[in-house]
């Protein structure tokens, strides 16, 4: 969908303009105020723009120069808010019916289908209010999807979730993405949800687009290391799963360039895409590479330094690791005294038991 | 146990304010919409005017009514003239009168349930493919139901009290216009018959109980299926 803003809104001014991918999940990612919730309305019609053209693969929702501002209740969308917005007076049934154009016979189906997906058929008699946030959350969806949207707009659906909701919640998503075709603006904040859920990131600050492209180019890029020195800076490979240790609970994924990880098991089957997060401070480094008898250590790469990145406290050293990107966190002592260089070839160490079940997604 | 004449007046009673409240809620929920969802120009006015009878005294509703609706007032007379109708002295007029100082109440209560009603959600619905109409239909009106009962029994015990308004405008004619406040007025007026001034009396506040636990069961009953069921 082609989606081109320059609009200006008291004293808000919004400028995005690029193609989103007809399938697939499109996180809209960016601080509190930056404008994602705005780009979202102005999609579903919530909000008018001044100018620019908004168009989905099957309908255009609004062209200034055709004069064409398509109301909300004709443009075909599912809407997820961040809170559920469930009908209070309505049953769950009726709810999940609201949108729903029951008149074709094939539809029975794919409301099977939904209510599976979802498991809300033991909800179907009850009112929203005797639901749980989590609950709630996937009759919205539900009803949102229900409507035979072609384009899913999700406004931070989980964030107003606890974090046990949340877990809850986000294999749903998942599957959702897998099962549905469709595309899906997803509006988040929290880096979690985008390792897990996106296929592209559109980043969003004060009002611009400063970024749009698949994930690990916009989560290896420098536009997003003011994100990650929040949390724990940590790069965001792809690798797919090679085989399971025959004696230990530990699996093996391929990173491309014959490199090969250990991580604690997933059970996946072989040749499983994944996409794969390191934190910095899970990587150590070490000048000659020491048999894995003698250490505890069971990944040991052979990497170039790109970059040395010195902070306040400690330095970050980029690293080529075969096609991926990695980042290492060292103390500005052992900068100094293992007297690192760019180019240089160094040994980097991570350990297998640092990447635990929150830290790779199946892609 | 009850006399015909109290029958009469009871009746009468009933119909002229169920006449008043059913005819004149389409018009309150309209406006209350209006001044709850709508700015627009001169709204301070349309509210004012809404209220007005709310602080006016009902005797100036009723001669206000009576120069405007008599053969030849200017409401009146072309009503007569064309139609041939005529609501003066007559339980019409009295449930116009009626409508009016009820009126306000009605608006009030409707208007505060409108006001209190999650706009969000309404939104919610458009996004699921509702037109403005179904919206109304669906969502608004279904969550506005409590206010909505509110002021119609706030509307209908203010319409069964109503007595300046009518006396002045339609006058107090047996078994025309003589409602339960007249005819209570008229034992009053006459020595002798406090009895049944009395009974009047009794019969006033069993109604108004009836009514006021009819509308608690009712209002209960909406509150649980929006609440939880």
């Amino acid at each position: 969908m082609i989606i081109n803003i320059n609009t200006t809104f008291k004293n808000f001014h919004l400028a995005v303009n690029t193609v989103v991918a007809d399938t697939g999940i499109c996180a809209i990612f960016g601080r509190s105020g930056s404008g994602k919730s705005t780009l979202v309305n102005l999609i579903a019609g919530l909000k008018t723009p001044d100018n620019g053209l908004i168009q989905t693969a099957q309908q255009c929702f609004y062209d200034k120069d055709k004069q064409i501002n398509v109301p909300v209740h004709k443009r075909e969308i599912g809407y997820v808010f961040q809170q559920a917005r469930l009908f209070p007076h309505l049953k769950v049934s009726a709810n999940l019916q609201y949108g729903y154009q029951s008149k074709l016979d094939s539809n029975a189906e794919f409301w099977q289908q939904i209510i599976h997906l979802l498991d809300i058929d033991q909800l179907l008699d009850r009112y929203p209010s005797s639901l749980s946030g989590g609950e709630m959350q996937r009759v919205a969806i539900g009803r949102a999807l229900l409507r035979k949207p072609k384009l899913l707009l999700m406004d931070e659906p989980l964030s107003s979730l606890d974090e046990p909701r949340k877990r809850e919640l986000l294999p749903y998503l998942e599957k959702l993405n897998k099962v549905l075709k469709l595309p899906i603006l997803y509006v988040t904040h929290s880096l979690d949800e985008v390792l897990y859920l996106a296929d592209e990131i559109l980043l969003l600050e004060a009002g611009n687009m400063v970024m749009h492209a698949d994930v690990e180019t916009v989560w290896n890029h420098p536009n997003m290391r003011p994100w990650q020195a929040h949390e724990n800076p940590c790069a965001l490979l792809h690798a797919c799963v090679l085989k399971q240790h025959q004696k230990y609970p530990l699996t093996a994924l391929d990173l491309g360039a014959e490199q090969i990880l250990w991580v604690k098991r997933i059970t996946a089957e072989k040749g499983a895409a994944m996409r794969l997060r390191i934190f910095a401070k899970d990587v150590s480094l070490t000048l000659h590479k020491t048999p894995k008898s003698v250490t505890s250590i069971r990944n040991i790469f052979a990497t170039t330094i790109l970059n040395i990145d010195i902070k306040e406290d400690s330095a970050s050293i980029k690293l080529a690791l075969g096609d991926n990107t990695i980042w290492a966190d060292i103390t500005l002592w052992a900068l100094d005294e293992l007297n690192l260089q760019e180019q240089q070839v160094i040994y980097a160490q991570i350990k297998s038991v640092s990447i635990n079940n929150r830290d790779w997604a199946t892609s | 146990m009850l006399s015909e004449f109290e029958i009469q007046a009871i009746s009468l009673s009933l119909k002229v304010a169920l006449y008043a409240i059913t005819t004149s809620l389409p018009l309150a929920i309209a406006l209350a919409w209006c001044l709850a969802r709508r700015q627009f120009f001169l709204k301070p006015l349309l509210d004012a005017l809404i209220h007005l009878p709310l602080v006016l005294p009902p005797v100036v509703i009723g001669y206000l009514l009576l120069i405007s609706f008599s053969t030849q007032g200017f409401i009146g007379a072309p009503l007569a003239q064309l139609f041939n109708i005529n609501i003066s002295f007559s339980w019409q007029g009295a449930a116009l009168a009626s409508a009016i100082v009820a009126f306000p109440l009605m608006v009030r209560s409707i208007r505060l349930s409108l006001e209190a009603i999650d706009q969000d959600l309404e939104q919610a619905a458009s996004t699921l493919g509702a037109n403005a109409f179904k919206v109304f239909f669906t969502i608004t009106l279904p969550l506005a139901t409590p206010g909505i009962i509110s002021g119609v029994i706030l509307g209908f015990a203010r319409s069964l009290g109503e007595f300046g308004a009518t006396i002045t405008f339609v006058s107090n004619i047996p078994e025309l216009t003589r409602t339960i406040p007249l005819a209570m007025y008229s034992f009053i007026q006459t020595p002798g018959a406090e009895y049944q001034a009395l009974r009047l009396c009794i019969i006033s506040i069993c109604i108004a109980l009836l009514a006021l636990i009819a509308s608690y069961a009712l209002e209960r009953k909406v509150h649980k299926r929006a609440q939880n069921g």
